[in-house]
């Protein structure tokens, strides 16, 4: 019981922070998916499937919250690079804001 | 990039799930994210030796993840959702379909084997039952459903009411055979909805569409064994006093001297002496039997042995409950003590 209620609440948790993440990983500057996944990687589990990030970018996309454009690669294909738009950056820094208040308040508590 | 055959048709399956899932989700560019998702196995296996092998490429896959995780269940349409969740789990949702589909699956049977009728190669209206059922070869279906149509199509009357009665209590067959197969139905039902609520961890944890689609087939079976179990002495209290008035014998002798309820004779009871009757035998014995009750739910161990057995409508916190059951065993016993009184006070000598 402990445990699936543990297991619940940190799928909630994953599924609401995620978006924040995504965010702040293009946040210093543009950059294509698999380097936005190798960013959150570092954010030990918070990731669970490196494939839910995509459905997320195409909708931060949908609404322009990010910029992308295709450039070539030495490496391979053209790739495809995200950049947050001005309103995405506006939007992030009221999440990151929330997010500390809500950080600071929970360690005073 | 080069792959070995046995990846490249691992691939090539994988993306085809990621562009259903993403469909499924009614998400315009499902394109631009396949070919996201295929830019990311290349990047993951650039460094990789060439061709790549399947273990190679399902390393990767097992890092991005089913697809049918990926995408936010508020955004399927609900026949995708249901699609989704038999298909895939999670086992409680299963079980919650499973549940609801055998009591639709019961009534279903049940409406069909008593209303619903279909025209057989003669014309003749037949039940949509089965035929194979114990009794119900075809022959014997047509010969009693068939003639009797025959019989009222040619005006005989005496044959024509023969054969209607046969067809009457072949049809009735069929209705039990429907409301049979609908009562397993729903015990079945009832035993999937407790998996239900055992495999979602308990009610608190189960969305709001698990519990519609469990709920009923619980009350279904609680509500029956709630009221036989509280009110069992009304049926023992209303057959007895059915026996005695129809055997006639609702007397006393005493002192030599035979005294009856209102001082009627076996011949002149009515509903009124069962009813009074039935209410001083049941009166009593209900009034106790809530009082054991309403004594037993002030214990908490009673209290949660009640609330494991109807669970999850039980509260076993709330003592509330056999407060409740203890005030009506007074009201029920202080009834049943001017009921008899005033029994006692007119029953006559006859």
């Amino acid at each position: 019981m402990d445990e699936r209620f543990y297991d619940n609440w940190t799928t909630q948790l994953r599924k609401g922070l995620l978006e924040m993440c995504i965010l702040n990983a293009i946040r210093p500057g543009r950059a294509y998916g698999y380097e936005i996944v190798r960013r959150l990687r570092q954010i030990e589990g918070l990731v669970i499937g490196e494939g839910t990030i995509y459905p997320i970018l195409s909708r931060f996309h949908r609404e322009g919250l990010v910029e992308s454009h295709l450039e070539e690669s030495s490496e391979g294909p053209a790739r495809k690079y995200y950049e947050l738009s001005d309103r995405g950056k506006k939007l992030l820094k009221k999440m990151n804001a929330t997010w500390e208040t809500i950080v600071r308040g929970v360690q005073n508590l | 990039m080069r792959y070995e055959e046995s990846a490249r048709r691992m691939l090539e399956s994988y993306l085809q799930k990621v562009k259903a899932n993403v469909r499924a989700a009614n998400m315009p560019d499902s394109e631009e994210i396949v070919r996201d998702v295929t830019e990311h196995i290349e990047s993951e296996l650039g460094e990789t030796v060439q061709p790549v092998t399947a273990e190679n490429l399902e390393l990767v896959l097992h890092r991005l993840g089913e697809p049918s995780q990926w995408v936010d269940e508020n955004d399927l349409s609900w026949w995708r959702k249901f699609l989704l969740r038999l298909r895939g789990g999670p086992e409680s949702w299963r079980l919650a379909y499973i549940t609801a589909g055998l009591v639709f699956l019961g009534f279903l049977v049940w409406l069909g084997f008593s209303v619903f009728t279909i025209p057989d190669s003669r014309d003749y209206l037949q039940p949509i039952a089965p035929k194979y059922l114990p009794g119900m070869s075809e022959n014997d279906y047509w010969t009693d459903l068939g003639r009797y149509n025959e019989q009222m199509r040619n005006n005989n009357l005496m044959q024509y009411d023969v054969y209607r009665r046969a067809a009457y209590q072949r049809h009735t067959k069929y209705e039990e055979y429907g409301l049979t197969f609908f009562i397993f139905c729903l015990l079945l039902s009832f035993i999937t909805g407790r998996a239900t609520l055992s495999t979602a961890g308990g009610s608190m944890l189960m969305p709001g569409g698990q519990k519609w689609l469990t709920y009923p087939s619980l009350l279904v079976v609680y509500i029956p064994a709630v009221l036989c179990f509280l009110l069992w002495p009304v049926g023992l209290g209303a057959g007895i006093a059915d026996e005695y008035v129809h055997l006639g014998c609702v007397y006393v002798t005493w002192l030599g001297k035979t005294y009856s309820l209102f001082g009627l004779e076996g011949r002149q009871y009515n509903d009124w002496v069962q009813l009074i009757l039935a209410g001083c035998i049941a009166g009593p014995i209900l009034g106790f039997w809530f009082l054991v009750l309403g004594i037993a739910g002030l214990f908490r161990r009673t209290r949660n042995l009640f609330a494991a057995v109807f669970y999850p409508f039980l509260n076993p916190a709330r003592r509330r409950w056999s407060l409740w059951i203890l005030m009506l065993a007074v009201i029920v016993i202080l009834l049943s003590v001017a009921l008899i009184t005033v029994t006692v006070l007119n029953t006559k000598p006859i």
